[in-house]
């Protein structure tokens, strides 16, 4: 659905994009992640047309984009970042706007369905300036689907919304998700892991990572063990299995983690270990990187 | 059509924001003190004094509801959402050329009062009346051609105004300073002048000639526009 290879953009001097290439699938709903900076926007500004690449090609199904950009723009429904809305018009008035150009038949069902779905129907006829964060991007999120494209970009979606919010356009975009492809960008980790089944993490205009998110864990988890355990057995006995790290001790309980000098599942081992010793094993476990931790490691290099 | 699309878009933010009646407001104000002053202290029942300002008028006033166009576009980023619905560049600019252009039409439509009042005052010559409206006309439109040019290299509504006002001040002055410049430059000034183009159509001789020059000037700024948005793409 969207091909995307070699990627480069310019700004001047700046390098926003530096041959970035990566493809999502029909049906595929895939994390855009990287820091502030990274060259989300632009990658995405150039997938919707918005932008011409450096050098480049970009395909949105079968589509080259700087050769036909009108027909992808038939296919694609972007959300640009931070919700760009004609103030002075009504949702409404707006809607209809974006219908008429897109040449949805039937307007006045389209914008009803869509606004139903989105949850801004009482808010239809009120002006756009005066709508709350959250009912904005709503607003937004109707006016990329109004046209039930096959393809949706989001831009950040849920940057600067409240708790509640966050949670109310997540299920919308998982509920969009089932029947579109998405692509969706943001610098927040829980989003991908609660919204996405795959994720391209980008720094500094490069794809550091592309891979399924449990993948990717699987991949950057390292195979240090945990291990809780009661008794006399100093932790440096423990030391034939990898380095030692002493995380909690008290009351003849210790807390250690084993981090295996090659990168093996050593579980099996550490759980003999102490059978033979006779001690009280209360907890084993592989350590999990949590995204948070894989992110930065990712980022940092 | 898209373009009647994106025209009744233009079309409700301009008579949806204050602007536009503020301006022309003021623009019948000032051109009704110029006719009745013409009117009853001088004693002319013409247009003579009102066609005489306008050109100096319609300097602040097109660049003035023109400016918004597109700097406003850019400045609150709606550009992208206008620029990734599947629009062509010069449908975008054609609409908010024509949104503007209706405007200044409904506007000038107003001033057709002072020449109802001229046919109860006396028989002015109709001839005359239609050249010096589609001198205004046209002039007009030319203005906002030039100032929605402003309007696209820029996303200050005020270096908009400020720089489409200066390219018209330059068409203006050129005209004004023929007289200093050598001889053999004058006749090319002249052609290319707005005014002296202007002030022929006011005598009421409507030359072919005249109104092609000033449609190739709208052509060419309303191309002009067209390249900077498609520039801008990069
Ligand atoms: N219009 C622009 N002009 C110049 N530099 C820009 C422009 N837009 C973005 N950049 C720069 O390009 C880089 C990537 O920005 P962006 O694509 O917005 O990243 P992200 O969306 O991941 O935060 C940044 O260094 C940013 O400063
Ligand atoms: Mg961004």
């Amino acid at each position: 659905m969207i091909e995307v290879s070699s990627l480069v953009k310019y700004y001047g001097d700046i390098r926003a994009v530096d041959g970035v290439s990566f493809e999502v699938k029909k049906g595929e709903v895939v994390g855009f992640l990287g820091p502030n900076g990274a060259g989300k926007t632009t990658t995405m500004q150039i997938l919707t047309g918005y932008l011409n690449p450096t050098s480049g090609r970009v395909l949105i199904d079968g589509i080259d984009v700087v050769e036909e950009p009108v027909k992808v723009k038939e296919r694609i429904g972007y959300l640009p970042e931070n919700t760009p809305l004609y103030e002075d018009l009504t949702p409404y008035d707006f809607l209809e706007f974006v219908a008429s150009v897109r040449g949805i038949g039937n307007g006045r069902k389209a914008i009803k369905e869509t606004a139903e779905l989105c949850g801004i129907m009482d808010v239809l006829y009120r002006s756009i300036g005066t709508l709350s964060k959250g009912y904005r991007q709503r607003v937004g999120i109707a006016q990329a689907i109004l046209h039930n494209p096959k393809i949706l970009i989001l831009d950040e979606p849920t940057t600067g919304l409240d708790p509640l919010q966050i949670e109310e356009i997540r299920q919308l975009i998982k509920e969009l998700g089932k029947e579109k492809t998405v692509l969706l960008s943001t610098h927040i980790l829980p989003e991908v892991e609660q919204t996405c089944s795959r994720v391209i993490v980008i720094n500094n205009g490069k794809i550091v990572a592309d891979s399924a998110i449990e993948t990717l864990k699987g991949e950057l988890s390292g195979t240090s063990v945990v291990v809780e355990y009661r008794g006399e057995l100093p932790p440096e006995s423990l030391s034939v299995f990898g380095s030692v790290q002493t995380l909690k001790t008290e009351d003849g309980l210790y807390s250690i983690r084993i981090t295996p000098h090659e990168s093996r599942d050593i579980r099996e081992d550490v759980f003999r270990f102490f059978k033979e010793k006779d001690a009280v094993l209360l907890e084993l476990y592989r350590e999990r990187k949590s995204l948070e931790d894989i992110f930065r490691q990712l980022t940092e290099q | 059509m898209k373009i009647g699309s994106l025209l009744r878009k233009e079309l409700k933010h301009l008579f949806y924001s204050p602007m536009a009646y503020v301006v022309s407001g003021i623009f019948l104000l000032i051109t009704g003190w110029f006719f009745t002053n013409a009117l009853f202290f001088v004693g002319e029942a013409e247009l003579r004094g009102m066609m005489d300002v306008m050109p100096l008028l319609l300097m602040f006033f097109m660049p003035a509801i023109t400016m918004r166009s597109l700097a406003e576009e850019k400045k609150v980023d709606t550009l992208q959402i206008l620029m990734t619905l599947p629009v062509k560049e010069w449908e975008v600019i054609l609409s908010k050329y024509i949104a503007v252009v209706s405007l200044f039409v409904v506007t000038l439509g107003f001033t057709l009062f002072y020449v109802f009042l001229l046919y109860l005052l006396g028989s002015p010559d109709g001839g005359m009346l239609f050249g010096n409206y589609l001198a205004l006309f046209l002039l007009g439109c030319t203005y906002i051609s030039i100032a929605l040019f402003a309007s696209t290299i820029t996303s200050s509504q005020v270096i908009a105004f400020i720089t489409g006002f200066s390219i018209i001040f330059v068409f203006f002055v050129l005209s004004r300073l023929q007289m200093i410049l050598p001889v053999r430059v004058q006749s090319v000034v002249e052609r290319f002048s707005m005014l002296s183009h202007f002030d022929s159509m006011l005598r009421g001789v409507v030359s072919l000639a005249d109104v092609f020059y000033f449609i190739c000037l709208n052509l060419f700024f309303l191309m002009l526009s067209t390249y900077m948005l498609v520039r801008r793409k990069g």
